[in-house]
């Protein structure tokens, strides 16, 4: 039986993703690869994987699991908000709605009757790096879940009703936003340091533009991003060697197409501390959010921040959450985050504390951060830091469909397979002194913007003197 | 066990899209649930303490966890949110590890961590490289019998806590419905009340209390311990006994709690607040784990409102367009428990006609059987969630420990899959015509406010 209680409470979790997120499209060269697992005998085992490429440029990832009758089809797009075109924000949200939303042969409600009585669902997934669709569901249905899956894929209708259905529903959402503050602050604050950069918008769009899309512009940005020399296609599970055929033999039907250069413009730069109070009245508990333009996920010095992060604000026992929660009880959760994107994602510290302790919380989230900054990490939080992030990896790629996953962003961001072959070697070789290194050159704690979610009233005269100060209501952010 | 469920899938508009791949060998039809039975053993210490193991060498990873079966409905009136507050104190420190070294000892050897409380239980758990089994087992015997219990740490922790419930309920539209969606459907029973507990309770709890909640409810034999995942079973039998076995015997109380009276009037209710959109929150009250009911009222949740093909999302989200989404679920607990709706209204979407809307399908329910085609459909559904359960060792440590704790035996989950198989379409009809009645629901709406400048909400501090 489904055990499900209504309230569950949980310390708050801590995310494990290993290859999540970053630049530069490079589109490797290699054609069928059969890659075998070559760690050392101590470390952990990848499962075998295999890659191959089409004669049209589609990257095939194979991972054969028969442990469990289950399979699982998706493909990733190297295009997802950040390649929306001017004025046009939302479009890559709202093309993938509506891409599952009917093919050329089955109507929307074909599909969501045919897959939900196979026992699934399409899934989906927009960032501001990608796209990302998935069908899984039991082996005994592979043919049938594929069928559709590369159908729908492959074969959009753009049918108009399920456009405006679906901008409708969008619009909605963005309507509801202020009533989940987390949410909505996050994306305030993305707003707020990124300005004109395409980072700034969120994957959701802004209201004028989505009302502008038209059904040309959702067949316009499929033609221009959903091609085979820009995805990943991956399979896993209970597959056989016939299927695997005939999987390459659909895929390989779908044109090759021209791939555009992306180039992000410079996000605008500041200097000093600089803070965006967002009045809502009702809120009695407010959020923050301090940070910067962090990495791209091609930096070479990704690992070494990851390493760095866990010391400041990764884990129960980082340093913010040891003070700032720990210590003096100013909030239930603390953490910092590097979100390593094609360009530069931001590095935030985010938190949340009642109205009346929204300053002692940012100072004291501040002086945790200087210090950091100043004084740098010791030998052995490195080393424990190594530790966790070494112990955590298994789970990261525990499953088959976790590992394509993470294979495919990987492909993403032009970064080798190596990353997680040697993961644990890799880590392993970090010292304090790499760490303390990239610290200094990536972070900065006098240049930093703050967004500050509450009820201005009870915060404004808290953080008055904190930095350079601005007020605006929350229905005027977006 | 015979296990040959008949859940073949359909040809329906699919098949005739079946051109490219003529050639590939054909796939059985039925699933092999023998393929997903799993070997697992359980030990109880004579001090009552119980132990289950299932060796899975896919990963170096183990996932140990350790649940009481202490909830919030053994607290008091008064002292709500004492199970929860407490769950917290359990990482201030022990005997052997002080509060300052847990997590950072735990995080430096790469484990993680963290724990969750529940109406009826509550459960610790950590994953952990394989080699660290004994580390775990020190820590975590340590704070089951030797918990330091201080004022200081108390007092900070109880602020935090205010914080998690200023954030999950008090700041949140959906944490605040279903507080008050449940205390409305519950007037006895201490489901009334939130896990997380008043804020005033929190405000209240005393160490005294703690002290006492804590030699109460937790000792061995009222715990259960799964061991999942790349271990030696020999070796891990060895440590149980080294730190378990001599753990002092100590008998929990058992505790008569008072029945939830039978509903016999609809309650509803219109909640105003701050907001941008409407809300519509319904309670039925159902019945308890392990009654065949339950796997009945599961499969309607799924007819009702999982995915684009229910009947629900169909009607108020695809359709008529007045939803952003709906949720339909069987919740049942140790104690009677409740088949709950939600729905996020569009802007400007009045509530009450969409409960009109709803008792409406759960009328079609009572009045027609569904068709066995609808009903298979549900079951597959059901099952592949059932599948998707099992893939990582910490989920499959999960519901093990799960049905061990809540049912009695963790092999009920096996069963699981042959008691959704077994449902007819006239179960579907019987339970629709048993449970939802107007007498038996409580309904709330939101009705959103406009924010004004200058209003606050003074109720906590």
């Amino acid at each position: 039986m489904i055990h499900k209680f209504s309230i569950i409470l949980v310390l708050l979790g801590v995310m494990v993703n290993v290859a999540c997120s970053s630049p530069e499209v490079v589109l490797p060269p290699e054609k069928v690869s059969s890659v075998p697992n070559n760690v050392s005998a101590t470390s952990f085992r990848l499962h075998d994987y295999k890659v191959e490429e089409l004669e049209n440029g589609l990257q095939v990832i194979f991972i054969e699991d028969h442990t469990l009758p289950s399979i699982s089809y998706g493909i990733l797009i190297k295009d997802g908000s950040a390649s929306d075109p001017m004025a046009k924000s939302g479009l890559a949200q709202l093309m993938s709605q509506v891409l599952v939303k009917g093919s050329i042969k089955m109507s929307a409600a074909e599909i969501a009757d045919s897959l939900g009585q196979l026992g699934t669902e399409f899934q989906r997934d927009v960032s501001q790096d990608y796209m990302w669709f998935q069908v899984n569901g039991l082996s005994q249905h592979s043919i049938a879940l594929f069928t559709i899956f590369s159908d729908v894929v492959l074969h959009p209708r753009f049918d108009k009703r399920e456009l405006e259905r679906e901008k409708n529903n969008i619009l909605a959402a963005i309507k509801q936003r202020p009533d989940h503050p987390d949410q909505f602050a996050s994306d305030a604050f993305g707003a707020y340091l990124y300005g004109s950069h395409p980072y700034a918008r969120p994957v959701s769009g802004l209201v004028s533009d989505i009302n502008s899309i038209s059904r040309t512009d959702l067949f316009r940005a499929y033609k221009h991003n959903v091609k085979p020399n820009n995805a990943v296609l991956v399979v896993t599970g209970d597959f056989t060697k016939g299927l695997s055929e005939s999987i390459k033999n659909k895929f390989g039907e779908w044109n090759k197409q021209d791939l555009s250069q992306k180039a992000f413009p410079v996000p605008p730069p500041f200097k000093g501390v600089n803070i965006r109070l967002i009045d809502k009245p009702d809120l009695t508990q407010s959020q923050i959010i301090i940070g910067n333009f962090g990495i791209k996920r091609s930096d070479p010095d990704y690992l070494r921040l990851r390493v760095a992060n866990i010391i400041l604000g990764g884990n129960f026992s980082s340093r913010l959450m040891e003070r700032v929660r720990v210590n003096l009880g100013l909030t239930y959760g603390i953490s910092s985050n590097f979100e390593a994107e094609l360009d530069r994602g931001p590095f935030a510290i985010s938190t949340f504390t009642k109205n009346n302790s929204v300053g002692s919380t940012i100072t004291e989230s501040l002086n945790v951060f200087r210090k950091f900054y100043t004084e740098g990490v010791s030998k052995k939080e490195v080393e424990d830091a190594k530790n966790f992030l070494m112990g955590a990896f298994p789970r990261a790629i525990e499953t088959p469909e976790r590992l394509a996953f993470n294979l495919s962003l990987l492909r993403l961001y032009g970064i080798d397979d190596d990353y997680l072959k040697n993961f644990v070697s890799h880590v392993e070789s970090i010292t304090a002194e790499d760490v303390n290194l990239a610290i200094k050159q990536h972070l900065d704690p006098e240049d930093l913007k703050i967004v500050v979610l509450s009820k201005a009233s009870d915060s404004l005269e808290q953080i008055r003197t904190l930095g350079l100060l601005e007020v605006k209501s929350f229905n005027e952010i977006f | 066990m015979k296990l040959s469920l008949k859940l073949n899938f359909i040809f329906l508009s699919v098949a005739l899209l079946f051109t490219f791949m003529q050639e590939s060998p054909l796939l059985s039809s039925t699933l092999d649930i023998s393929k997903l039975r799993f070997p697992v053993t359980k030990t109880i210490l004579p001090n009552g303490l119980t132990i289950l193991m299932h060796v899975d060498h896919s990963v170096p990873t183990i996932s140990y966890q350790t649940w009481f079966r202490v909830g919030s409905k053994y607290e008091d009136p008064g002292y709500t949110g004492i199970a929860h507050l407490f769950e917290h104190m359990m990482f201030k420190g022990a005997k052997r590890y002080s509060g300052k070294e847990f997590d950072q000892l735990l995080q430096a050897n790469g484990i993680t961590n963290n724990a969750f409380t529940t109406y009826d239980y509550t459960g610790y758990f950590e994953d952990l490289p394989s080699s660290k089994l004994e580390l775990v087992m020190d820590i975590e015997s340590d704070r089951m019998v030797n918990l330091a219990l201080t004022p200081e740490n108390l007092k900070s922790e109880r602020e935090v806590v205010k914080e998690e419930r200023r954030w999950r309920v008090d700041n949140s539209i959906i944490g605040s419905m279903n507080e008050i969606l449940w205390s409305s459907a519950y007037k006895v029973h201490p489901y009334k009340w939130p896990v997380i507990g008043w804020m005033a309770d929190i405000d209240a709890l005393t160490l005294e209390r703690c002290k006492t909640f804590y030699h109460t409810y937790y000792s061995p034999a009222n715990a259960v311990i799964a061991i999942v995942g790349d271990f030696d079973p020999v070796t891990a039998t060895t440590l149980i006994n080294k730190y378990y076995a001599d753990l002092p015997k100590v008998v929990v109380p058992k505790r008569e709690l008072p029945s939830e009276p039978v509903q016999t009037q609809e309650r509803s209710s219109v909640v105003s607040k701050i907001a941008q959109t409407g809300y519509v929150a319904m309670a039925y009250h159902t019945t308890k784990q392990g009654d065949q009911d339950g796997y009945v009222l599961d499969l309607i949740a799924n007819i009702l409102a999982e995915g684009d093909s229910s009947r629900l999302f169909k009607r108020l989200v695809y359709r008529e367009q007045k939803a952003l989404g709906v949720d339909a679920s069987s919740i049942t607990p140790q104690d009677p428990g409740v088949f709950q709706f939600s729905v996020e209204l569009k802007p400007n979407i009045a509530g009450p006609p969409i409960i009109g809307e709803i008792e409406s399908e759960l009328a079609q329910l009572a009045k027609h059987k569904v068709t066995a085609h609808e009903l298979e459909k549900a079951k597959n559904q059901t099952m592949k969630h059932w599948v998707d359960s099992l893939k990582r060792i910490h989920d499959k440590a999960y519901s093990l420990i799960l049905n061990e704790i809540v049912t009695g035996s963790y092999t009920n989950l096996f069963d699981d899959l042959e008691k959704y198989d077994k449902v007819t379409p006239d179960d579907v009809q019987r339970v629709a015509q048993k449970y939802f009645t107007k007498n038996n629901l409580t309904a709330l709406t939101l009705n959103p406010e406009t924010p004004k400048a200058t209003k606050g909400k003074p109720h906590d501090s």
